[in-house]
C-alpha cells in the first residue's frame, strides 16, 4: 500500500464525480477522433494529405470511375442551375475549397470540445484535492516528501485522462467500422491511421495531468500545519 | 549528554511580523532522554502543538536549534526533513488521522519502508485490532486512535509524538491509550503533549509550558 497506489484508491472513492469526468473527457475525444477521422478521410479522396502510414477504416470500393461519373453528374446540374460552363476541374477546385474551409472549422470545433472536456478535469481535481488537504497534510507528517505526493496526484489525473481517452477511443473504432460496413459511402471515408488512436490517448493523458497540475501543486505547497489544525 | 535523543536549543517560534508579531515558543531549551516518557502539560493556546510541529520537523523556528539524534536540523531541506520524520519520527494527532478509503490495514502498511503485510497485521493485533479488513469509519474512536499509534509506530520510530492522542476518549480510555503508548516500543521515546493533568502520575518528566515558556520540569 505505497503512496502511488493512492492515485488509483482515490478514483474509485468520487466514484460518480470522476465517471462524470471520465466521461466528459471521453466525449471530447470521440469529437475529436470522429471529425480528425472523416477529415483525413475527405483529403484522402482529394488526392491530399496520403496516409501511407494509415489504415483505412472505410468501404474502399470507392474507385476512380464512379468518383468521375459523380462528378460528372453534379457539374451538368451545377451548370444547368447557375447558367454557368465550369469544366470538372474547376468544380473539383471549387469544392475542395469549400471542403477545406469545412474541414477549419470542423477541427476548431473537435479542438475546442477536446479542450473543454479535458478541462473538466480541473474541476475533478480540484474538489477532489479540497477534500484532501488534510490528508495531503498527513502524508507529509508520515514522512513523504512534497514530490512523491505530487507524482502520486499527477497519476491520478493522468489516470483519469487514459481513461477517457481509452473509453472514447476505443468506441470511435467500433462506431466507425460499424458505419463504414452498414453505411456505403462512395464520396466520403472515415481513415484512421494508426497513429491516431495511440496519439490521442497519449496526448490526453498526458493533457490531464497538466492541466491539473496548478491545482495539485497550490495544495501541496500549502502549509501542512494549519491544514493539519482543521 | 550522550543519552539524549532530541534538544533543543534556545528554540523560538514567531507568528506575524511588527505589531501582530506572537512568540507561540520563547526561547525554549529542553533535553529529551533516549527511552524516556514526557508530558507536555499546558493550558491551550499554550504552544505545546506548535512544539510538537517543530519537534516533528513539520515546521521551522524562527531561532534556535533542534538536534535529533545528534543531528543538527537547523539547515536541512524539505525532502531531508521528510526523510527524517519517516525513519525516526511517529506522529499522533487528536483526529482524523486515518485515510477513509484506506482499510486499517492498508492504513497501518501507508509509511511502510519495506511492505511487510505480516508486520502491520501484527501492529495491530499488539494494539488489540483483529479485523483489520474494516474501515476507519467502521470503529470507534478510541479505536481509530489505536490504529493512528500502530501506524506511528511501523517503521519501529525512535521518537513518537502525540498531541492530545486521548483528548476524546473518556478516562478510562485514556489511561488505556496512554498505557499502550507508553509500552508499544520498547526503544522509543515518547512525547505526548496534553491539557489534562491527571496524565502526570503516568509520565517520567514532565515539561509545564505556559505562555510559550517552559515554567519548570
Amino acid at each position: 500500500m505505497g503512496i502511488y497506489s493512492f492515485s488509483y484508491k482515490n478514483l474509485r472513492r468520487n466514484w460518480w464525480r470522476n465517471t462524470s469526468t471520465v466521461l466528459r473527457i471521453a466525449f471530447g475525444v470521440i469529437v475529436l477522433l470522429i471529425l480528425i477521422s472523416s477529415g483525413i478521410g475527405i483529403n484522402t479522396f482529394l488526392g491530399e494529405n496520403q496516409t501511407a502510414a494509415g489504415t483505412s477504416i472505410s468501404n474502399s470500393n470507392n474507385n476512380h470511375t464512379s468518383v468521375q461519373n459523380a462528378l460528372s453528374t453534379v457539374n451538368s446540374y451545377v451548370n444547368s442551375v447557375l447558367g454557368t460552363e465550369l469544366s470538372n476541374s474547376q468544380l473539383v477546385t471549387g469544392i475542395r475549397g469549400i471542403l477545406r474551409n469545412i474541414l477549419s472549422i470542423m477541427d476548431l470545433m473537435a479542438s475546442i470540445v477536446f479542450l473543454v472536456g479535458i478541462f473538466g478535469i480541473t474541476y475533478a481535481m480540484d474538489l477532489n484535492l479540497i477534500e484532501r488537504k488534510r490528508e495531503i497534510g498527513m502524508l507529509k507528517s508520515l514522512g513523504f516528501t512534497e514530490n512523491q505526493i505530487m507524482i502520486s496526484l499527477f497519476l491520478e489525473a493522468g489516470l483519469l485522462g487514459f481513461i477517457g481517452a481509452v473509453i472514447g477511443t476505443v468506441l470511435v473504432i467500433i462506431g466507425i467500422s460499424v458505419l463504414s460496413s452498414i453505411i456505403q459511402f462512395s464520396l466520403f471515408s472515415f481513415v484512421m491511421p494508426f497513429w491516431l488512436p495511440f496519439g490521442a490517448v497519449f496526448i490526453t493523458t498526458i493533457l490531464s495531468a497538466l492541466i491539473a497540475s496548478f491545482s495539485i501543486w497550490y495544495n501541496v505547497k500549502l502549509d501542512s500545519v494549519e491544514v493539519l489544525r482543521i | 549528554m550522550n543519552n539524549s535523543i532530541l534538544e533543543l536549543q534556545d528554540v523560538r517560534k514567531s507568528f506575524g511580523e511588527d505589531e501582530t508579531k506572537i512568540d507561540a515558543l520563547k526561547d525554549i531549551s529542553i533535553e529529551i532522554e533516549k527511552n524516556s516518557c514526557n508530558l507536555i502539560l499546558g493550558p491551550s493556546g499554550s504552544g505545546k502543538s506548535t512544539l510538537l510541529n517543530l519537534i516533528s520537523l513539520m515546521d521551522v523556528p524562527t531561532k534556535g536549534k533542534i538536534i535529533i539524534n545528534g543531528k543538527n536540523t537547523l539547515n536541512l531541506s524539505k525532502s531531508e526533513r521528510s526523510v527524517i520524520r519517516r525513519n525516526e519520527i511517529g506522529i499522533i494527532y487528536q483526529r482524523n488521522n486515518l485515510f477513509p478509503y484506506l482499510n486499517l490495514l492498508e492504513n497501518v502498511m501507508v509509511p511502510m519502508i519495506r511492505k511487510n503485510k505480516e508486520k502491520a497485521i501484527q501492529m495491530l493485533k499488539i494494539v488489540g485490532l483483529d479485523d483489520v479488513t474494516k474501515f476507519p469509519q467502521e470503529i470507534s474512536t478510541e479505536n481509530q486512535q489505536k490504529v493512528a499509534l500502530a501506524r506511528a509506530m511501523i517503521n519501529n520510530p525512535s521518537i513518537l509524538l502525540a498531541d492530545e492522542p486521548a483528548g476524546e476518549l473518556n478516562s478510562k480510555k485514556m489511561v488505556e491509550l496512554i498505557d499502550l503508548i507508553k509500552n508499544i516500543g520498547s526503544n522509543t521515546t515518547v512525547l505526548i503533549a496534553s491539557n489534562n493533568s491527571d496524565l502526570i502520575k503516568y509520565f517520567d518528566t514532565i515539561f509545564y509550558l505556559k505562555d510559550g515558556i517552559i515554567k519548570n520540569k
